[in-house]
């Protein structure tokens, strides 16, 4: 497909793009050079900056991309909206509780996994208690998901500013740099801890691709085709938060990619999950590459968050989408 | 292998629907489930498709507790179409239809070719071919209805559970829907329908459920469960059940006025009669009519609204006896109605008799000459009764004029 293509070129160029500009055909013989083929004329610096610095960040913002995108999707799919946001059902407001938590507590001095790990703990705590509070005899209304995602939401919001109005000046701007979402200086490590589990639970969304077809129709009419939709919005539930807690615990919150890239994608491919997955996986990892990118180079040598420059783009696409929506039935 | 229900009780948080009876669906039967707004036919058809809640007792099919089976094993016995069909999602009607072959496919991303292949089929019984690539936003209504029937046909089960299926469609795709079904039966099936609507019920249905406040108030044949009786003690309104001019089941709602005591004799055939006894019950006269041959529809419909009827057998020419008997309700009638009718020597003597009514509205919309089978002698009398007699083209004329009368 087009768009893996679009990837590919993405990734190699904007390896090159930075303060040291390397050309494409450098940058491959780096990489092939990193995996292990002997490559003949290979500038060492290159081998560095590549390998050390650029490579490692740029995996990150992939993977990071993918699995935002495809949580969009999944939860676009869940509440049958497709202006739906994976920060509904509460991860967002979760993590940043975890990480404001390990921020005052100062346990991220001691260790960088620290920060990472409360974050994935936010998320999954209070995303699961949204879901707690939201089930009653077994069956969760995607209506009071919505009403107790806002409502959870807001409260622990307003604990964050408590704890925020509480701790000293270097750890509020330790808090908002995670806020704001930002990639810089990740290296291997980050790699180590995202990438295996997020890239699983990427695969694994494309095993749900079909019943989320089906549970679209309405849930009456899922249960009556065989897709009992309790068991999928439980799993569905379960997959966004593990992918979003994870992806934000590297990240920090990076926002609208999941409501943008798989919005975009369904005017290109159609609501068949079985398509706008992988399209959300690529599209995804594409957006937030370029984002990222441009967030390196574009005051350099100072760097943007680059959850600052997904919300300059994303917003005013997004509110031109909504305009949009006003003139025409589809979407 | 029948579905049967026992001793439900079911709703939504607390029970809407009571059937004490046990009810056994058979194989190859339509059954539709009739009743006003509200009666529960929805929660009946939802509780049989596991949707509603189940409060008390249990439902079969073939021997199994239908819900204590995977959800693919009873996806594969029940389906069910709702009564509105809601998405924001732009898919394609084909998108949609396939997914009803959820339950048959193996794989959990892909659709095999069966059922592409089926998919295909089902699209085109309901006509949607040319729109199979549309997106379900975009096209109508009743389309989209159609698209979801398709879907449960897809869906292959042993029972179709349709919700007013038919809600939105226009009249030829109400009955080519119904007729699908009829078909699809035929594969030792059992499809249960909702229906508002009574006289598709009555022309389609096997067994006809009639529902009242969560109860079933009867059931049976259409023909034993629709009448007058049971409409009003169910919509609390008068109507007519007969046999329409197809021999078709066919029912009519009046709106009876007060009783004004006035006696009318009509003379009609050939279902001429229909409307101006319905119009004349209506409006609260004391109505009677004759001489009927017992095969004519007016007979019929004279029987459904108990109108007293001077009838003859079929074919024979009216006798003596009758004539005479017809003679003295023209004669006792505060005034007598002539239907634009043809004659031929069965029922001539009925124009011979009407020389005695005290006073005569003729409907002529036909030149008698055309209707006219007797070599003159019906063209005679009927200009000699026209001399006397008060001459209307419509029948609306006759509703002003009698309107009128009634006012003096």
């Amino acid at each position: 497909m087009i768009l893996s293509i679009i990837l590919l070129i993405v990734f190699v160029v904007s390896i090159g793009v930075g303060s040291v500009f390397i050309p494409p055909l450098r940058v491959l013989k780096a990489l092939f050079a990193l995996l292990g083929f002997k490559m003949p004329g290979v500038n060492q610096m290159d081998l560095t900056i590549v390998g050390q610095i650029r490579l490692p960040r740029i995996i990150i913002a992939m993977v990071v991309g993918m699995s935002l995108s495809v949580a969009g999707a999944l939860v676009q799919g869940l509440y049958r909206n497709p202006m739906a946001d994976p920060g509904i059902i509460g991860t967002s407001s979760g993590a940043s509780l975890g990480a404001i938590s390990c921020i005052a507590l100062s346990l991220n001095t001691m260790s960088i996994f620290y920060l990472p790990l409360f974050s994935f703990i936010g998320a999954l705590v209070v995303s699961f208690l949204v879901y707690r509070l939201a089930t009653k005899d077994g069956r969760t209304p995607i209506l009071n998901l919505i009403l107790i995602g806002i409502a959870v939401s807001t409260f622990i919001s307003s604990i964050n500013s408590l704890i925020l109005s509480n701790i000293n000046q270097y750890q509020v701007s330790e808090y908002i740099f995670w806020m704001l979402g930002g990639l810089d200086s990740r290296s291997w490590v980050h790699v180590k801890i995202s990438f295996i589990p997020l890239i699983s639970l990427i695969l694994c969304s494309l095993f749900f691709a079909k019943r989320i077809n089906i549970l679209i129709l309405g849930e009456e009419e899922s249960y009556t085709i065989g897709v009992n939709p309790e068991r999928l919005k439980k799993s569905l539930l379960v997959l966004v938060s593990l992918l979003t807690g994870v992806a934000v615990s590297v990240s920090g919150a990076i926002s609208f990619v999941g409501l943008i890239t798989p919005h975009i994608l369904r005017l290109i491919v159609g609501s068949d999950y079985r398509k706008l997955i992988p399209a959300s996986i690529l599209g995804g990892g594409i957006f937030l590459i370029v984002c990222d990118t441009i967030a390196r180079v574009l005051f350099s040598p100072v760097e943007v968050k680059v959850g600052i420059i997904t919300s300059i783009i994303g917003a005013p696409y997004f509110l031109y989408l909504l305009k949009k929506r006003e003139n025409e039935v589809t979407i | 292998m029948p579905l049967w229900i026992e001793n439900l009780k079911c709703g939504y948080t607390r029970p809407i629907v009571e059937i004490k009876n046990k009810i056994e669906f058979k194989e190859g039967k339509v059954y539709g489930i009739i009743g006003p707004n509200g009666s529960g036919k929805s929660t009946f058809i939802k509780a049989l498709a596991g949707i509603a809640k189940i409060f008390e007792g249990k439902i079969f099919y073939n021997q199994t507790n239908v819900f204590s089976l995977s959800d693919i094993e009873r996806a594969k016995i029940i389906s069910y179409m709702p009564q509105s069909v809601f998405s924001n999602f732009p898919f394609t009607v084909f998108d949609i239809v396939i997914m009803g072959r959820y339950p048959h496919e193996k794989s959990r991303f892909s659709n095999d070719k069966e059922s592409k292949k089926i998919t295909e089929e089902k699209i085109d019984m309901v006509d949607l071919t040319p729109k199979k690539y549309s997106s379900i936003l975009q096209i109508s209504g009743g389309e989209r209805q159609r698209t979801s029937f398709a879907r449960v046909l897809a869906q292959e089960s042993k029972v179709l559970l349709l919700d007013e299926p038919n809600s939105n469609l226009d009249i030829t795709h109400q009955e080519k829907i119904l007729n699908i079904v009829k078909d699809e039966v035929k594969l030792d099936k059992i499809a249960i329908i909702a229906l508002h609507n009574i006289k598709l019920a009555a022309k389609f249905c096997d067994i006809v459920f009639l529902m009242k406040n969560g109860k079933i108030v009867d059931f049976g044949r259409p023909q034993d469960v629709i009448n007058a009786e049971n409409i009003k003690k169910v919509y609390n309104s008068e109507a007519i059940v007969y046999k329409n001019p197809f021999g078709i089941f066919d029912i009519e709602l009046i709106q009876k006025d007060d009783e004004n005591g006035i006696h009318v004799h009509v003379v009609a055939g050939g279902g001429q009669g229909q409307a101006v006894y319905k119009l004349l019950v209506e409006m609260g006269f004391k109505v009677t009519t004759g001489v009927l041959a017992t095969n004519d529809t007016d007979f019929e419909t004279a029987q459904a609204l108990s109108i007293y009827t001077v009838f003859t057998r079929p074919f024979m020419p009216i006798s003596e006896e009758e004539y005479l008997e017809n003679v003295e309700l023209i004669k006792k009638a505060d005034f007598c109605i002539l239907c634009d009718i043809p004659f031929g020597i069965q029922n001539v003597k009925n124009l011979e008799a009407l020389k005695f009514a005290k006073k005569l509205f003729i409907i002529e919309q036909e030149d008698i000459s055309n209707r006219d089978f007797t070599d003159g002698i019906a063209t005679n009398l009927y200009n000699n009764l026209k001399e006397k007699a008060v001459v209307l083209n419509t029948l609306d004329e006759l509703k002003y004029i009698l309107q009128k009368g009634g006012e003096k």
